[in-house]
């Protein structure tokens, strides 16, 4: 609609018939002023999409606090909202096709056009100045190998069941129609969104280790949550009847780098996709499509600006799911903190970044302390500063909520690093994970003088001593640990 | 009230409360978070331990990780919240 409405021409192709289920229910403040600028707020009005007045968290404790929304939103079933923003593409002159795209058309290394097979069952080959790839999790582009492969990012290995249901209970006063969190350890969590006046979406979110022990099923595990998760969830969904099919999705976190090219640009899910446990996804996507949108246009006017327009795109993007990932991130790994956050002078901040407002050129104060914490690790500064704690410091960022890697450890000798990982457990998936991380830490840190090990439980008896090595991430139960060592105590090696 | 009265008071807490006893091993530079010795309960009672003990109200804005990542860190800060008060007063 961005597109057209400048006068361009725009062809969408859906590979399903609209309106159809899609989760993401949630938008954020900057979500909402995006439909404000687009002029669809009146028609916003004649669905019964619930006004959302904030956040609210739950802990495990019985701990809650809210935070409220920026600028006004809505909670959305997206089966219907979606279906508004394409009518409103196609009232603005975009065509619509359904059907299934099959390729990209290269000249060179440019992408010129697309070739797919229509509902109708027509082969079509179609040119264009610009293909936006917005395919979400299909993430076409990466798939043609046009764009970077699919790399999983961390915050992976959970699996998220989700459906809607009828008969629960809403929050009153101030907090009606919240958004409500509910976590437990650390991955284990639940939403609740109210998505019409009688009508919640509800999410179960475990590590895919914890999923196998609920029973391996997605009824089991959602039924687990319910009962289990939390207490006020267990109360409020007590009556509670499921009115949708169940949807499973897993090892979801990834990014796609590059996504932009020669003719090409990705938005939203289809090159990133974090964490969702602030609602980013919608929003965020929205943000980029209009950033995306005037990169084209410009692109088309001009087309020798062309590679300047993508690359500052790319930044623009990286900018906003960067800030995104780095609250996320600071929720998980300080949870009591991140409460305190909200209360002292980094409400204001805090606000706008649970808003989506994370583009802006300098990041906010609060942006700082968090990354200030998550960087500023007691473990990190006792490696000697250089490469080797260039590589901890990378170590330690992936893998503070990897699941399936209990610990990491760091040793010196003259120059070589020796990393040793050991994992919770024999598994194709954790492996496949790691062996793209390694690739990653090889690429940036050079393949001489870096040795990478892993030991699994079956083999764990193998391992060499770590006494003398500087553990970057352990988070084995105590008894199969060694004690920390106090500063200076790694010896020999420094 | 001084930064070794307040280190001896803070490691006495954690090893009795947190590690049951058990605080052999714990120096002023143990980490603290890293190694799941405060969690988000065990924060709410060390709070409640500084309020307590030392007459000190951590602002909501000073309750960070980098503050709590040691007692060495703790106890500055809580030096330094008291130092404010006094000064203030």
């Amino acid at each position: 609609m961005l597109l057209a409405q400048r006068g361009l021409s725009v062809l969408v192709v859906e590979k399903d018939p609209f309106p159809r289920y899609h989760v993401g229910e949630s938008l954020t403040g900057t979500g909402g002023d995006f439909i404000a600028r687009v002029g669809l707020a009146d028609q916003m009005a004649a669905f019964d999409f619930p006004a959302k007045p904030g956040v609210k968290v739950v802990g495990r404790e019985g701990a809650k606090y809210f935070v409220p929304v920026l600028r006004p939103t809505w909670q959305v079933r997206r089966a219907e909202f979606d279906n508004l923003l394409l009518e409103h593409a196609m009232a603005k002159g975009a065509e619509h096709v359904l059907g299934t795209v099959t390729d990209v058309i290269l000249d060179g290394e440019r992408v010129v056009g697309l070739t797919l097979s229509t509902a109708a069952g027509d082969e079509q080959s179609l040119r264009c100045s610009m293909v936006i790839d917005a395919s979400g999790q299909g993430v076409f582009m990466s798939r043609k190998e046009i764009a970077g492969p699919r790399r999983v990012a961390a915050f992976s290995r959970q699996i998220a069941l989700y459906s809607q249901f009828k008969g629960v209970e809403p929050d009153v006063g101030e907090q009606f129609n919240s958004t409500v969190i509910f976590y437990r350890d650390t991955y284990h969590w639940a939403w609740l969104i109210p998505i019409s006046s009688d009508t919640v979406s509800i999410g179960i979110v475990l590590p895919t280790t914890s999923y196998k022990l609920r029973g391996g099923t997605a009824k089991a595990a959602m039924a687990w949550g319910l009962g289990h998760l939390n207490a006020e969830l267990t109360e409020r969904t007590r009556e509670a009847e499921q009115v949708e099919d169940m949807h499973v999705s897993r090892n979801y976190s990834y990014r796609v780098d590059p996504f932009v090219g020669p003719g090409w640009l990705c938005v939203g899910d289809s090159h990133c996709f974090t964490d969702p446990i602030f609602s980013f996804g919608a929003s965020l996507a929205m943000t980029e499509a209009e950033a995306a949108a005037d990169t084209v246009a410009a692109a088309i006017a001009d087309p020798s600006a062309e590679p300047e327009l993508l690359a500052s795109y790319a930044h623009y993007c990286n900018t906003g799911q960067g800030r995104a990932s780095e609250l996320i991130r600071y929720f998980w790994k300080f949870p009591a903190f991140f409460k305190f956050l909200t209360q002292g002078q980094y409400r204001d901040d805090l606000i706008r970044l649970l808003a989506g407002d994370c583009f802006t050129p300098e990041p906010l104060p609060a942006t700082l302390e968090m990354r200030a914490n998550l960087d500023d690790s007691p473990v990190l500064q006792r490696i000697p500063a250089g490469r080797a704690r260039d590589i901890a410091a990378r170590i330690y960022r992936r893998f503070d909520f990897f699941q399936g890697v209990d610990a990491a450890f760091l040793e010196l000798c003259e120059d070589a690093v020796m990393i040793s990982f050991i994992l919770s457990e024999d598994d194709i998936d954790l492996y496949d994970s790691l062996r793209d991380f390694e690739e990653q830490l090889v690429a940036d840190f050079g393949r001489d003088d870096l040795a990478i090990f892993s030991f699994t439980p079956d083999i764990i008896d193998a391992m060499p001593s770590v006494a003398n090595a500087f553990p970057i991430v352990d988070r084995r139960p105590a008894a199969q640990r060694a004690m920390p060592q106090a500063e200076g105590d790694g010896g020999g090696m420094l | 009230m001084n930064a070794t009265e307040v280190n001896q008071a803070l490691e006495g807490f954690i090893t009795e409360k947190l590690l049951h006893g058990d605080g052999a091993d714990l120096t002023l530079q143990t980490p603290l978070l890293e190694y799941g010795i405060v969690d988000s309960l065990a924060m709410v009672s060390l709070l409640t331990f500084v309020q307590n003990s030392f007459g000190v109200t951590i602002p909501d804005g000073e309750v960070s990780p980098r503050n709590f990542k040691t007692i060495e860190a703790l106890s500055a800060l809580i030096m330094r919240v008291h130092g404010e008060a006094s000064n203030g007063a």
